[in-house]
């Protein structure tokens, strides 16, 4: 497996071509600071508002949607065709989404929110079929294919974290959900930048409202506000 | 020496590991540590000396977002306004950065290949961002603040490899800053606003490490920085 160059807070002490800065100290102290655990307390679940509840499942659900869509992407005809350092970047992609879909279960879970809504479906037993979702076979038929519809998948998916973002009151669901949409955003860019396509088409990040993403993932099998 | 390892073997102290409920007290309380920090760190930055700011936005760069979005209300409380100023302050270090590479380049042409194209799509996000803070800062009663100058190390403008690892360090702390405070805007809209700057820099740091060889997303989650950490950051580079 390929492995990806990292610069953890080991090697930001020991840089390859040091800035002779006088902040070097400065930097190191980044690579801590920057260790810093992803904010979002335990509270009864009662302190959750409805709308945290449903972003946390709406977001949960993304998530394993794109972890789903990019796993399936190295077994894909496209993957094969692909350079090395291409296959990094879908396979780290792929590792994080899975990780960002943990992450959402876990949090889901310390808060006390359950993994559906009840408004929109009672019947929650535990017999409910898992998530399936389904991607069109020829995004995954070749490179030039799949590029495309991975970026498509980012986009919408950095937007809707943003609006969910903008639409929290609670502040450290926000510095969490926000801390999660800034890797997806990496995601992007990265992605665009890959496949040659522009990875700045803007200098700010829009947000996509959660009606317009489920509707652009409907296809999908996400399910949305309708599970 | 560039080492290799599995992103997700180092991250120790990852959001799924402080999920645990012992482990999260640490974390409120620095929250809470941020919040009060940041009206200091604001005194702080309103503290630096007038003086002609070095490098100015351009006029040219017409942003929208933040603009627009504070239009609707403008009953921005005052942390808001110190929060924006703050940012505004981290925006013109980048600005200057950039600005200041570009110019080493003309001169130089230190700056290779895709480095060379990527820096002013970048310095131009940040000219946006500098407009629509200053914008913003204004329509809520504020001043920008325009006195600080700025300083890099020599270094950053001669090799393409310091540049990259100093420029996508700088843009780290503007990710850190971002969102150690975005929770505690106040205003919708600035938030909102907030929130699509912060974005767009994740887009930056991503470019600038995938360019220089690094791994372009080393955690899976952006690291909050308080206004304390940030401040002492950029000090050197803030006159």
């Amino acid at each position: 497996m390929n492995h990806l160059p990292t610069d953890d807070a080991a090697t930001l002490a020991e840089p390859e071509n040091e800035i002779a800065s006088p902040a070097r100290r400065q930097w190191l102290a980044l690579g801590a600071a920057c260790g810093t655990a992803l904010l979002l307390n335990a509270r009864p679940a009662h302190a959750t508002s409805s709308g945290d509840a449903h972003a946390l499942r709406f977001l949960e659900e993304m998530e394993l949607m794109q972890s789903d869509f990019f796993a399936r992407v190295s077994a894909s005809s496209a993957y094969d065709s692909m350079e090395p350092h291409e296959r990094e970047v879908f396979n780290l992609i792929a590792m994080q989404d899975k990780e960002h879909a943990t992450w959402f279960r876990l949090a889901r879970t310390k808060l006390g929110v359950a993994e559906f809504d009840r408004t929109y479906a009672p019947n929650t037993s535990s017999s409910r079929p898992p998530r399936l979702f389904r991607f069109p076979p020829s995004a995954f038929a070749t490179r030039k294919k799949l590029f495309p519809f991975a970026i498509s998948l980012k986009d919408t998916a950095v937007g809707a974290y943003h609006a969910m973002v903008t639409r929290s009151r609670d502040d450290e669901m926000i510095q969490a959900l926000a801390a999660l949409a800034g890797i997806e955003g990496r995601h992007a860019a990265t992605l665009r930048e890959t496949s040659g396509v522009n990875p700045l088409p803007s200098a700010f990040e829009a947000a996509i409202s959660q009606q317009q993403a489920a509707r652009t993932f409907a296809s999908y099998g996400f399910k949305g506000n309708s599970q | 020496m560039k080492k290799y390892a599995r992103t997700g073997d180092k991250n120790a102290a990852s959001p799924t590991n402080s999920m645990d409920l012992t482990s999260t007290d640490g974390a409120r309380r620095d929250l809470l540590q941020n919040a009060a920090l940041l009206g200091a760190g604001v005194a702080a930055t309103l503290l630096v000396k007038p003086a002609a700011a070095q490098t100015a936005a351009p006029a040219t760069a017409k942003p929208a977002t933040a603009k627009d979005a504070a239009k609707p209300k403008m009953t921005a409380k005052a942390g808001d306004l110190a929060i924006l100023n703050f940012a505004f302050l981290l925006e013109r270090l980048e600005l200057g950065f950039y600005s200041q590479a570009m110019a080493a380049d003309a001169a130089k042409q230190y700056l290779h290949g895709r480095l060379h194209e990527i820096v002013p799509l970048i310095r131009d996000n940040e000219a946006a961002h500098v407009s629509a803070l200053s914008a913003a800062i204004t329509q809520f009663g504020g001043t920008p603040d325009t006195s600080a100058r700025f300083r890099f190390p020599r270094e950053v403008f001669i090799s393409p490899i310091t540049f990259a690892r100093f420029a996508y360090t700088l843009e780290e702390i503007g990710i850190g800053a971002y969102l150690g405070a975005i929770g505690q805007i106040q205003s919708d809209a600035l938030r909102a606003a907030a929130a699509s700057i912060y974005g767009n820099e994740t887009r930056h740091v991503a470019l600038l490490r995938n360019i220089g060889g690094y791994t372009f997303s080393p955690r899976y989650y952006e690291g909050a920085l308080s206004v304390a950490q940030v401040q002492s950051l950029i000090a050197p580079y803030v006159a």
